[in-house]
Order: structure tokens, then sequence, then C-alpha cells
């Protein structure tokens, strides 16, 4: 008989994978977060019709189908120059609202949450979902699992599958919302609602009323003080689609306000020989280094940045909820893991406004797609991914073919940020060479705090992903290796 | 109500070899739509396709028996196009540094103490990838030689009644 013994590691490399440099005294200099390098998504897309974008782009990343399904399409209505009906863009808004509210709570729930709930101090093996279902009951797992089937209930409903959503066309959407299947998405909002107000009660109960985890989240190892980027309504509340990209500095001050197709105007990006992906900064400002502060023309996305940049939320309680919040941290809030308590808020306003959009009359309304086309040739579609500012810009011949294309995802934007965190948790670790135990907790703890996306490492069923460290010194050579497995 | 066994093809149709497990399903339902003796084989056997990870794999296999898994799979030391089969079980279970998923393992344990019903037995053909990195819908040369030799393999395997070259004797369909 034959004997295999299985090994996998996984079948993208790269993720997770964090390098620290020190410089001659051997101390921490700089720390950069690797991404796994895809290659050839323009010339696999060049060429193309552009309307199958939406169904392609879904592949990219098992982590945010939806919003790139949703930013696709926001560029195709732009190159044949329509708008959708306003029964299309209700729909698209349910769409978004589901993947939201299921994004956040696998988040919070399966990997943030035990950190807090387990302990940082906790071992790997125990500092996960089911630590954390351990502490805190049974019925959270079940509650968690529940909602998060019928929030994909939703995105099959509109889009035919939840993980690879194909719904949309340009111009609206492929299939209306039968008045039948009304009464379940009713359910499914009243649902989430009520979810997601019990999981900020957990989330209060649980983190802020514990002073070492509040104090944590306060500490200045958690502090990166940055500029935020993130998209707000007319009225200056939070959005996720079809609103201005606002720009505010450390201090609060708007440093600008644009229409998202104007991105390349406000964005730069900046490649450096350590890293593989791409640094985005403010063009305005111009690259400043790795740095924080005033003076800093890095700025990050998600859900901390939406707090920082918008006045408000569109929805009542999670309106009390952002006050809370702001009664707490101020505003701006430079504190990295509250990015957590953020996106709780953020999954609040989903569910209140799925729960308005699924009494909305309109919702099963029959017209569902203008074909007024007035053909442009380019488009910019931009979204809120759950992890921050989402951008799709294409560029099509005379015939509709995919002749350019370019995605600026939120982890590109977080990519720095994420270095500096990650510097500033090793900082406390590392000194003069010698790294101190808690290291690899306390760098997880600042880079899980974004959620950044790994690309498709998602649905990685059978290998994992090892998050690995290596440590540089002032020449470059690798001193030591750190890795959880 | 329980079904009997699911062959579940996991993967991202669009990076080289990470397809091959879509692309084993839909070679078998194109088998068993053109021979008797391929449907006879697959009688009772659902045949699915999988392109996600994580929670969302208790959904896929919640309610059979038995499942079957079709991957590719990267693993220390291992040759492009390879084809192994085990027992999930025969994975260690692992931390994960993705900061968005879990593994099967934890999946299936977390389903198993919310009180899914989840499957006795999960096996798994892996077949290592040469690249699955690039985007792409055609597998490299390395996997597509394997790929035949693994179809006949899970027909040959099927036509036994077992499934289990390596970890007991295990009737799969019957």
């Amino acid at each position: 008989m034959k004997r295999i013994t299985i090994n996998p590691v996984t079948r993208l490399e790269g993720h997770g994978k964090i390098d620290i440099f020190l410089d001659d005294r051997g101390d921490v200099k700089d720390a950069f977060f690797q991404v796994t390098e895809l290659r050839g998504f323009e010339r696999f897309c060049v060429g193309r019709p552009a309307e199958e974008m939406p169904r392609i782009v879904p592949n990219i990343c098992g982590v945010c189908p939806t919003p790139h399904n949703l930013a696709s399409l926001g560029a195709l209505d732009a190159i044949y120059g329509v708008v959708p009906p306003p029964t299309a863009a209700l729909v698209r808004r349910l769409q978004y609202d589901a993947n939201c509210i299921e994004d956040h709570y696998i988040h919070f729930f399966f990997l943030a949450g035990p950190d807090f709930v387990v302990g940082p101090e906790a071992h790997p093996a125990e500092r996960n979902i089911l630590g954390l279902i351990s502490k805190a009951g049974v019925d959270v797992g079940k509650k968690v699992i529940e909602v998060r089937k019928r929030t994909r209930e939703i995105i099959q409903m509109i889009a035919g599958k939840p993980a690879h959503p194909e719904g949309g066309l340009p111009g609206g959407l492929s299939r209306p919302i039968p008045e039948c299947e009304r009464p379940r998405i009713i359910e499914t909002a009243d649902l989430c609602v009520d979810f997601a107000q019990y999981a900020l009660q957990l989330f209060k109960h649980m983190v802020l009323a514990n002073d070492a985890y509040l104090d944590s989240m306060l500490s200045n190892t958690y502090n990166l003080q940055t500029c935020y980027m993130g998209m707000v309504d007319d009225d200056y509340r939070q959005a996720y689609y079809g609103g201005m990209l606002r720009v505010v500095d450390p201090n609060g001050k708007e440093l600008a306000l644009f229409d998202p197709c104007a991105y390349a105007e406000h964005i730069a990006e900046r490649v450096e020989p350590w890293t593989y992906i791409k640094l985005t900064y403010l063009r305005k400002l111009g690259w400043r280094g790795m740095t924080e502060g005033d003076t800093t023309s890095l700025y990050r996305v998600g859900p901390l940045a939406r707090y920082n940049v918008a006045g408000g939320m569109s929805t009542p309680l999670a309106q009390k909820e952002h006050e809370q919040m702001t009664a707490v941290l101020g505003k701006p809030a430079h504190n990295t893991l509250a990015y957590h308590w953020a996106r709780l808020i953020e999954a609040l306003q989903a569910a209140e406004d799925m729960q308005r959009i699924s009494r909305d009359p309109l919702l099963t309304g029959t017209d569902i797609r203008n074909m007024n086309y007035a053909f442009t040739g380019r488009g910019v579609g931009c979204v809120e991914a759950p992890r921050g500012v989402l951008i799709h810009d294409y560029e099509t011949d005379a015939q509709g073919l995919m002749r350019k294309l370019n995605l600026v995802v939120a982890t590109q934007h977080n990519a720095a940020p994420i270095g500096l965190s990650v510097k500033k948790a090793a900082q406390d670790f590392i000194r003069g060479g010698e790294v101190r135990e808690g290291l690899l907790n306390m760098t997880e703890m600042a880079f899980r705090a974004y959620d950044p996306c790994l690309g498709c490492a998602t649905h990685t069923l059978l290998g994992e992903t090892p998050m690995k460290i290596s440590i540089r010194d002032h020449r470059g050579t690798v001193v030591k290796t750190l890795e959880r497995s | 109500m329980s079904r009997e066994t699911l062959i579940l093809g996991i993967g991202n149709p669009i990076l080289t070899d990470d397809a091959v497990g879509l692309y084993v399903v839909r070679e078998l339902e194109k088998l068993r739509n053109q021979s008797e003796c391929v449907q006879d084989l697959l009688s009772g056997i659902d045949l699915k396709e999988f392109v996600e990870g994580g929670i969302n794999f208790i959904d896929a296999i919640a309610g059979y028996r038995c499942v079957i898994l079709i991957d590719a799979i990267q693993t220390e030391g291992g040759m492009p196009g390879d084809i192994s089969f085990f027992c999930l079980d025969q994975l260690g279970a692992r931390p994960t540094g993705n900061p968005h998923s879990v593994n099967a393992r934890t999946a299936l344990e977390l389903g198993r103490y919310c009180g899914y019903a989840l499957p006795e037995h999960i096996y798994v053909y892996s077949v290592e990838v040469a690249d699955c990195h690039t985007f792409s819908m055609t597998l490299s040369p390395v996997v597509r030689n394997s790929f035949p030799v693994l179809i006949r393999k899970i027909l040959a395997d099927l036509n036994t009644g077992l499934c289990a070259v390596g970890a007991g004797l295990t009737q799969v369909s019957g």
C-alpha cells in the first residue's frame, strides 16, 4: 500500500508575507506587506467584448466578487453612456448591501473577533471561530451562518450565483425581482438588522468593556496618522455606490472631493524595489516616503477611512452608533483596531438599507434596463468594496471590444499603511536585532484589521496560507524567518 | 434528506491549472451523457462545481453521506501533474494567515459544531499544479497530460466500488 504524505503549502505564493527591514543598529526601519502577483489579466481581457467583464472580474477574487461585479457594471454603464432605471439601481444596491453584511461578518466573527473574544495572547489554534463560539456560545455561530446563508440567497436571487455574480448588464439587469420573492427579502433584512444590533452589543460587551482591549485599541502601537479616502453622498454621509470620493488629511481637513472618473488626477502609483505591489499615494502631495503624520501623502481606505471622511451614516440606527464611536475615539480616528468597530456599524447600515429597499414598491418593477445607448468607449466604475475604494477603468474600441483596463483595488491603497502598521507593531518587539516573543500575534492583529484582500486565496481549500515574516538586516539579507505553521 | 455521494470539482475557472477540478467534473458530466457505462458508474452521484472556499464549503457538501473533492494542489516537493488520492482527515490542521477565510477542516468542524448534517467521508483527488498564477482558461501542458489519467483513475475506482487507495476500504457508491 502506497502511503501518501500530503503537505500542502498554498497554491498561491506571497500571501500574508511580510518583510521587515532593520537598520544598521538592528532596529526596525521599514516593513512591507506582500500580496499575490497574478499575471496576465490585461492580456486575458483585451479583445473580449466589454459586456463579458462583469462576469469575468468576479473570478479575480473570491473575497469580493460582488464589488468587482458592481464596479465593472458601473464602468460598462459609462462605456455605453446609459443610466440604469431606478429599479435596476435599487436592485444593485440590494446586492451590494447583502454582500457587505456577509463580508463584514465573516471578517469580524471568523477572523478578527477571535483576537479580542478569545484574546490576543491565546494560541493560534484556539484563536479562531471555534474558540470564539466556545466563549460566546454556539448560538453566535448558528446566527452568523444563518445570516451569511440568507444574504447569499439574495445575491443569488439577483445575480445568479453568490460566488461569481453574473446578473448585470450595461444599463441595468437581466431579470426583474418577482413580487413572490419580496417576503423572503423582507424577512432576511429584518433578521440582519436584529443581528447587526446584537453584533454591536457583543463588540461593546467583549471589547470596549474590557480595559486591556480598549487600551490596545487606543495604544500608539495601533495608531497610524494618515490621510483617508472614501465615498460620500451629496450630504457627506457614507456612500458605497455612485457618490464622490473625499480625501481628508490626518487632521480631518478636506484635501479633495472628486468624481471617481478623475481618480488618476488624485492617485499616483509608485514602485518600490522590495515589493511587487504598486504603492499608491496622493498625487498632488507627491511621494513623501513611508511616513505618517501631518506631512504624509499616504492614505487609507476601508471602514475606518469611510468613518473619517463622512459626516455620518445614512440610516438612523447606524448614525447613533457612529455618534457613539465619535464620542469615544473622536474624528478623525487613527486607531487601526477601530476598523473593526466601524465595520460592524457599516453592517448595521447595510442591513437598515436592505430593510428600506425590501419594502420599496420599485424593487419588483419591470423597467430594469435602459438601452438608449450613447457609446463612449471609456468608462470608470467605482464602488466601496467592504475593504475600501475599488476602481475599474475600461477603454474599448469602436466595436466595444476591450482595449485597455486598469483596476485599483483596496489592498493596493492600503499596502503602504499596512506596512507602516506592521512596522509600528514590530518596533515594540525588535530592538538591537533581538526579536521578542509575540511579534507574530501583534503583527497579525495589525494587518488583519485592514481585512486585506489576498487575491483568489479564498477558494484555496486544501492548502493553507502560511503567515510568514522575514526579518532582513540593513544589507537586505534575511536574518530570521518567523512562520505560523 | 441525506443524499448519497457528491463529486465536487473545485477551482478558479480563469487561473490556468487551478481550474482542473472544474474541468474534471465537466468531463465526467460529458461522459455520463455519452456512455451508458459511465452513466451506471455515476448513478446516484451528483456532480457539482465549486469556485469558493472557506465557510461556504459547508453549504456545498451539507446533506451528502460521502463527498469526493477534485482539486488542484501545491505540495512541498510535488511534481506538476502528480495525482494524489487521500482522505481529507489526512491533512493536518494549520492556522491560516489568510485574513479572510478558514480552511476546509475548520469549516467542517464549525459546521458539525453548529449541527449541520455533514458527510461521514470526504476524499480528495488532487493534481499538482504547474501554474496557477496566470490568467488563462487553458491547462498547462503537464497538467493537461495528467487530465485523462485522472479521469480514468476516478472511473476505475468507481468501477471497483472502492475509493480508498491507502485509507482503508470504503465504498463510495452502492
